[in-house]
């Protein structure tokens, strides 16, 4: 256990912000987090911001508009997981004693870029070929083991895309409810994998508040543990890819032991989903479906909100959109708002442990659990 | 993969996808392509394959193709 607790947090709509500075995205999740926590920016003593794309100095200028209190704000980059590794930052700035609120905020503008942001270039052979390519040839395999047809993934796509039309910030909000052939029918990526199947790259802003007090309608944070790439010979080392699922494995027990809970103790999961098909594996890795059990979840609506396993109820990277820096501490706050029971029509049947599990291209993975 | 490795490996195929868009590299795969793990003595390898998409369990070897200027090495199935 931490001793830490989440009092606040604040997401932006996930879309395109084209006409928005990227530091606005920043300071309107930071704003929306402290005013849900009922704390002023001068009570916060550091702050870790995280963005992938970013300008450089774009954290202390987020941080500045929000107060010049003279705090410690420290910036990070870790691709997709960014949010969660500036969360476990923040965690531990609290646990450790050096302050008692801390706030990470993360912000990424992909569909526009911001003047002066970072574009990874394409230094080696792989980088120049489609991320999909990746996650493609790792759900062709455990289509092949699990004797599967791909419209299974496509069931776990269109489960996202319609918990999306539940969440009032997510970027793809269909009229209709979105169906298993609309996935299979869009243009093919790489196979298995169509469009539907895969991420949204978007703009958007999410921030968190971190204290030592345990305030009202706080959960706390029972443990969040990183690791980067450990050795793994079944995974190639190849373009712009994640780490195997032996670390998301790796992760998962240690925050499981470091929380003293079990994986049948967890009633809502929120994972990296890049492609439908990663939120199918990333289940198993986690310790909370085996192969056959998540095939089952995913064609019988066990992984919507009022399944079994509840899983990415905001709609995930597919649906409420990738906003690479900004999308771990989305996914930390839907997950607060379930266990609040604040999640509205998408809220899961009184969650008490819920878990998120963040993945970064080159290779950090972290994964959080939080309790009533 | 780039030629930085031996070629005329033996290796079998893990698992595959076909990318049905036009490939990065000049002079392959201009109309869709294909992309291997392939278990070889050398570890598991990310490789293009030469031919249409081969399924997990399909053996081949690893074959070196220059493209212009650039070396590349292929997974190169067995004829059946």
């Amino acid at each position: 256990m931490t001793g830490t607790h989440i009092a606040g947090i604040g997401v932006t709509p996930f879309g395109k912000h084209g006409d928005r500075a990227l530091s606005d995205l920043g300071v309107a999740a930071a704003e929306k987090a402290l005013a849900d926590a009922g704390l002023d920016y001068d009570a916060v003593g550091e702050v870790f911001t995280s963005s992938s794309m970013a300008p450089p100095q774009t954290g202390l200028k987020v941080a500045h508009r929000l107060g010049r209190t003279g705090i410690p704000v420290t910036a990070i980059e870790s691709a997709s997981a960014g949010g969660m590794v500036a969360l476990r930052q923040a965690v531990w700035a609290v646990a450790s004693g050096r302050c008692r609120i801390a706030l990470a905020i993360g912000y990424e503008k992909t569909t526009a870029l911001e003047p002066g942001g970072v574009v990874p270039a394409a230094v080696d052979f792989w980088d120049r070929f489609p991320p999909q390519v990746h996650y493609a040839i790792e759900a062709s395999r455990w289509l092949h083991d699990a004797h599967c047809k791909p419209e299974v993934i496509g069931a776990v796509a269109a489960k996202s895309y319609n918990q999306a039309r539940l969440n009032p910030l997510a970027a793809r909000r269909n009229d209709d409810e979105v169906t298993v052939e609309q996935v299979m029918s869009a243009r093919m990526i790489a196979e298995p994998l169509t469009k539907m199947m895969c991420h949204a790259s978007v703009d958007g802003g999410a921030a968190i508040v971190v204290t030592a007090d345990h305030r009202p309608r706080s959960v706390a944070v029972a443990a969040i543990e990183q690791t980067s790439w450990p050795r793994d010979p079944s995974w190639p080392l190849a373009g712009p890819c994640v780490g195997p699922p032996s670390q998301i494995t790796l992760t998962a027990a240690r925050a499981f032991d470091a929380a003293s809970v079990a994986p049948t103790d967890v009633g809502i999961v929120s994972l990296h989903d890049m492609c439908a098909s990663e939120e199918i594996t990333a289940l198993i890795a986690l310790g909370l479906a085996d192969t056959v059990e998540v095939a089952e979840l995913a064609q019988s609506g066990g992984l919507a909100s009022g399944g079994r396993l509840p899983t990415n109820t905001d709609g995930g990277c597919l649906a409420r959109g990738h906003a690479f820096g900004a999308t771990g501490l989305a996914q930390i706050a839907e997950v607060v708002s379930q266990l609040r029971g604040e999640a509205d029509l998408r809220q899961v049947s009184d969650p008490r442990i819920g878990l998120a599990q963040a993945m970064g291209g080159g290779g950090s993975c972290v994964v959080a659990m939080l309790g009533r | 993969m780039p030629a930085d490795r031996p070629a005329d490996l033996a290796a079998t195929v893990w698992a595959s996808t076909f990318v049905p868009s036009k490939s990065p590299i000049p002079g392959y795969g201009q109309d869709g392509y294909s992309v291997a793990w392939v278990d070889t003595p050398d570890g598991r390898l990310q490789v293009l394959v030469s031919g249409p998409r081969p399924a997990p369990g399909t053996v081949g070897r690893i074959v070196e193709q220059t493209l212009g200027e650039t070396k590349i090495l292929l997974f190169d199935a067995d004829p059946a």
